[in-house]
């Protein structure tokens, strides 16, 4: 650390409130990495301690609220009436912004070791300054990044046409990072790359940076032919996650051997282009999809978690896809978590009556529903999954229609013997979620354990789950009600929990 | 919303006694470690709350006996005063059933009840233990105060002496003025 010579000695023995200064430099950088960079700059002028003590950054994170002032904001762009205006506000904040940044990249020379780059601001192809951008992440790299994430539109609702940042490959690269640093041996670290609005196009020889990457996120992204997906592709031997969402000019995915042998967890969310996804892998586990009917082509022995979303719009109305090929696609199908619109309870009892899941074991629905539950539908699941153990039903029912008589003679029978773990979230005290509630205690013979939840979850991606507090209906008195109601129906090895 | 089971309505005796039953037990099954501060007061600590400071760690590393036997695990450079808040905030935190609602508010009664000074001794503390989530919340907390701050106050707070020269100061200033920061 380039500490001061402490000339002032006697502050430290006369003053008892000079405390934290005696604090080794590292923790009060890691006090200064809690502050904004403009915060963090500002305490260079406390004394010459502190001259240096902020230019020693673990993370570099450039976006408007380090960089800029208050008055450079992106929203301060409507203050001006006029189009002239706007772009000349634009002008001048992303000349402000490069400045700044520059400025206090030159204090930060000498750092050791970055782990993470994150830049926020808007970048377009060859528009100002982007050779700047290059250079910040040439600096990144130099210092052994760990990661590097770059959203490079600032205004989300905006979409192509508009020239994009073409991201750096030959920096991050073996060949271009060698030339910049003018060491032999240069090695990249980057392990996660997380990439919105910008163009990935590698070429054949500058794609050897990407070999180190584990996870690998793109949102928006630009991925130029099917020859660049490839060059891509070819090189993540070590990728273990891969994201794609709304990315462009991406028409077939293809993972086969011998590229990303240790691929994971694929999420291809929204791709329109897409037509064709062909997973032969071997290392493949979970696969997210969402998006339009596209061609799927299989073969993946370890893959057994799909998630997915069934729309009951009128084109997947006949199908149901892409449900419908999972017992062809993936047989092998241990969880499946599946996202429904309203009325597919009618449609899924009318189209998937002729299909079994053999091997799946879990199953989370989230339904939507605007009326009614359907436990008909629930009976249909259990007959579809014979070695089902563990299902969840996350509902969120919107309108109470709910004074309609119970049906109390129409629960289907449909006996099962292996599902043991039922949860039910999203629970609001309706008749017809009572009634599936009431259907799986009487059919589920071995069942074990019952939860019933009030608060709603959804689903977020990559396995991570959202909740929400329960309805401003449920109460003491409605709990009360749902248990009296279940207990008579649970035998007494099912344990009842509700929440 | 509190998580509660409902119970069986008819037997809630039962229901209690059971609960004290399992109480029991894991305060039985819950093995302790004995922690002396530098003030020579001893703590009995559960383990899995000791195991969380990396001093701790630490030491059972080099001498693995101190686990099972009855010798206290020093710890040099933490007074009592500190080790009890610093535990407060362990148990809370560890506790299962604690929403994130909870800790936030749990999280701000503390920090208001430490001064400057304790603030201190707790984050050296907390440096010397190597607990890390207590001292990111102590250097966040840190870094809150001092944010928006003018340099005077920073310096007070701090208990900086100023040993720039009155141009060399105006210098570092303009030099800095597009962090748009207003010094005072």
């Amino acid at each position: 650390m380039k500490n001061q010579k402490r000339k002032k000695q006697r502050v430290l023995k006369c003053n008892k409130d000079d405390y934290i200064s005696k604090l080794p430099n590292d923790i009060l950088c890691k006090i200064l990495s809690s502050l904004t960079v403009k915060e963090a700059v500002k305490t260079s002028v406390l004394s010459s301690k502190w001259k240096h003590l902020y230019a020693n950054p673990i993370n570099l994170t450039f976006d408007e609220v380090n960089m800029l002032k208050r008055d450079h904001f992106a929203s301060n762009v409507w203050h001006y009436q006029s189009e002239v205006l706007r772009f000349i506000f634009k002008y001048n904040r992303t000349l402000a912004f490069v400045s700044n940044v520059n400025q206090y990249l030159s204090h930060v020379g000498q750092v050791q070791k970055i782990d993470k780059l994150n830049v926020c601001f808007t970048f377009c192809h060859n528009g100002y300054n982007t050779t700047d951008l290059d250079q910040w992440i040439r600096l990144a790299i130099k210092g052994n990044v760990e990661e590097i994430d770059l959203c490079l539109m600032e205004e989300e609702h905006l979409s192509p046409p508009y020239d994009v940042y073409v991201f750096p490959c030959d920096v991050v690269g073996n060949e271009g990072g060698c030339a910049g640093a003018g060491a032999s041996g240069f090695k990249s670290y980057l392990k996660h790359l997380r990439l919105a609005h910008c163009v990935l196009a590698p070429h054949k020889h500058y794609n050897t940076g990407f070999s180190t990457l584990t996870t690998m996120e793109l949102f928006k992204v630009d991925l130029k032919s099917e020859e660049h997906i490839q060059f891509l592709l070819s090189s993540c031997n070590n990728l273990e996650w891969l994201g794609l969402s709304k990315c462009y000019n991406m028409e077939n995915l293809r993972i086969e051997h011998p590229f990303c042998q240790k691929l994971k967890f694929l999420n291809v969310n929204f791709c329109q282009q897409l037509k064709a996804l062909v997973l032969h892998s071997a290392s493949l586990e979970t696969l997210e999809y969402v998006g339009e009917k596209v061609e799927f082509s299989f073969d993946a022995p370890r893959l057994t978690t799909f998630y997915s979303r069934v729309s009951d719009s009128t084109a997947c109305h006949r199908e149901v896809w892409p449900v419908c090929r999972l017992p062809y696609d993936l047989p092998q199908l241990e969880t499946l978590i599946m996202e429904c619109n309203c009325s597919m309870g009618e449609v899924m009892t009318r189209r998937l009556h002729t299909f079994t899941f053999p091997r799946l074991r879990h199953l989370e629905i989230i339904e939507v529903a605007r009326f009614r539950q359907d436990p008909w539908w629930v009976a249909k699941i259990l007959e579809l999954c014979p070695i089902l153990g563990r299902l969840e039903l996350h509902l969120r029912s919107y309108f109470c229609i709910d004074e309609e008589t119970r049906k109390s003679d129409g629960h289907p029978r449909c006996p099962h013997n292996h599902l043991k773990e039922v949860v039910i979230t999203g629970f609001r005290g309706h008749s017809s979620e009572i009634e599936i509630a009431i259907l799986l205690l009487r059919n589920g013979i071995a069942l074990e354990k019952m939860t019933i939840d009030p608060r709603s979850k959804s689903y977020r991606g990559n396995g991570k789950w959202d909740h929400s507090e329960a309805c401003e209906n449920w109460n003491r008195e409605v709990r009360q009600m749902v248990h009296k109601l279940l207990k008579q129906e649970a035998n007494s090895a099912v344990e009842l929990l509700i929440k | 919303m509190a998580e509660e089971t409902e119970s069986t309505k008819t037997e809630p005796l039962k229901t209690a006694e059971e609960e004290f039953k399992k109480l029991e037990i894991t305060e039985e099954e819950e093995s302790e470690l004995k922690l002396e501060t530098s003030d020579h007061v001893t703590f009995m600590v559960e383990a899995s709350i000791a195991m969380k400071f990396g001093a701790v760690q630490q030491y059972l590393e080099v001498s693995p006996a101190a686990s099972a036997s009855a010798t206290a695990i020093p710890l040099h450079n933490v007074a009592s005063r500190e080790l009890i808040l610093i535990l407060e905030y362990y148990r809370m935190h560890d506790w299962v059933d604690a929403g994130e609602r909870d800790l936030k508010e749990f999280d701000e009664r503390f920090l208001k009840d430490l001064n400057y000074e304790e603030l201190k001794e707790l984050l050296l503390a907390a440096n010397y233990l190597n607990v890390e989530k207590l001292f990111n919340f102590l250097t966040k907390s840190i870094a809150n105060i001092i944010r928006n701050k003018d340099v005077e106050f920073v310096r007070t707070f701090f208990g900086i002496d100023n040993d720039y020269t009155p141009e060399e100061e105006a210098a570092y200033r303009e030099e800095n003025a597009w962090a748009g920061v207003k010094f005072v």
